[in-house]
């Protein structure tokens, strides 16, 4: 008895193989990214945008906004909403496992050896590289979403404002995003209205 | 059994009253862990120093590092999961919400602002990662910035900038010869 499923093409890919390659891109972007939200930008630009092809620059920009007003890790936001988006319920979960597997792996590891990790000198000239590395890519990749991003005067305008609040006040991200949404829908209602005047 | 309840919930609380991500979330798992005596401060800063040098979250490895220490791998799991699952029921909600709003044209104008503003965040964030970089830690600015700097730091950092964005090498390999280098050079 053959159960009424839909038919397996290589543009929908079955939902097992989707469910595998969300746990196993977000599981590439953990196990390679070394500190909080934004260091996973270059390796999520790489398996998300290029290699899956879940979502574009603009979309991913979008997904972080939304990230960041949400409580919770901005890694893991960015997984679930990505996992849900691409399969669901199910799709997050994958996303979220793929996430924090490698975190559990390697503090396991790890967690013998406090206070010995981090006065080992290999590990810290190394993570020195990393970190230096880290610095480059993200240049890299903010410069594409940049130019992306800013077409337009104002928005490069935005972009500036937007940099220098954020790298002057601390935590100060999830009220410029609130900030700026308030203005959106403000402007959105005056346009509305306007645009309804001048038509009746 | 009394432990798990308690990790899930300290974790729990802490990822659903944080919002922008593990930096932020720090200080308050700082407070959290320090009142309910399960870490000292100077064990924070140690617990802290590891979760950055290893893969991974940076608050999800100090939440599994605290799990693990005060319950073993059940402790490390529970706490994991606990700081991943507002996550999950708030995403699930707002990502339904997005999708309807998205299309609409009042959603169009919303996020024709908001992406050159979140663009704006990366470019402090990288320029944040780079200072991070290529400075020496625990340096004093104000004793000339000069010195502070870490010039071998800083060719990698080049190095790694031109080759994400010539080149097709994949990040993570770049992040492992950054690494390499790092032990030859420091």
């Amino acid at each position: 008895m053959k159960s009424e499923k839909i038919p397996d093409t290589p543009d929908s890919p079955g939902r097992g193989l989707i469910l595998w390659q969300l746990f196993s891109s977000f599981l590439r972007v953990g196990t390679f990214m070394f500190g909080g939200g934004y260091a996973m930008l270059p390796l999520l630009e790489r398996e998300v945008i290029d290699r899956r092809g879940w979502a574009d620059r603009e979309e991913i920009l979008d997904i972080y906004g939304m990230a960041q007003i949400v409580p919770g890790v901005i890694g893991v936001n960015t997984a679930t909403f990505l996992g849900q988006r691409q399969a669901g319920y199910l799709g997050s979960l994958a996303a979220t496992a793929g996430m924090i597997t490698p975190s559990i792996i390697a503090i396991l590891i790890v967690a013998g050896f406090l206070g010995q990790v981090e006065d080992n000198p290999v590990i810290v000239a190394a993570f020195k590289g990393i970190r230096a590395g880290v610095g480059g890519l993200i240049v890299a990749t903010a410069w594409r979403i940049v130019r992306n991003a800013c077409k337009t005067r104002r928005a490069l305008l935005l972009m500036l404002l937007a940099a220098t609040v954020t790298f002057l006040v601390r935590g100060g991200a999830v009220w410029v995003i609130l900030a700026t949404i308030m203005l959106g829908i403000t402007r959105h209602l005056i346009a509305s209205r306007f645009s309804r005047k001048v038509s009746s | 059994m009394t432990i798990y309840f308690r990790l899930a919930g300290i974790f729990f609380k802490i990822a659903l009253l944080t919002f922008g991500g593990g930096y932020a979330m720090l200080p308050l798992i700082q407070a959290e862990l320090i009142s309910s005596g399960m870490t000292t401060e100077a064990k924070f800063a140690d617990i802290v120093g590891v979760a950055e040098m290893t893969p991974g979250a940076l608050a999800i490895n100090s939440a599994t590092y605290v799990g693990y220490e005060q319950a073993g791998i059940p402790g490390a799991l529970i706490a994991s999961i606990a700081l991943a699952l507002p996550s999950l029921t708030a995403i699930v909600l707002l990502a339904e919400f997005v999708r309807r709003v998205r299309g609409g044209s009042g959603g169009a104008a919303v996020f024709s602002l908001l992406r050159p503003v979140v663009a704006g965040m990366v470019v402090s964030a990288a320029l944040g990662l780079l200072k991070i970089g290529i400075m020496r830690p625990g340096s004093d600015l104000a004793a000339g910035w000069l010195a502070a700097i870490e010039w071998p730091a800083v060719l990698m950092a080049c190095l790694a900038c031109w080759a994400a964005a010539r080149t097709r090498l994949h990040p993570a390999l770049l992040m492992l010869l950054c690494g390499a280098a790092g032990v030859l050079v420091f």
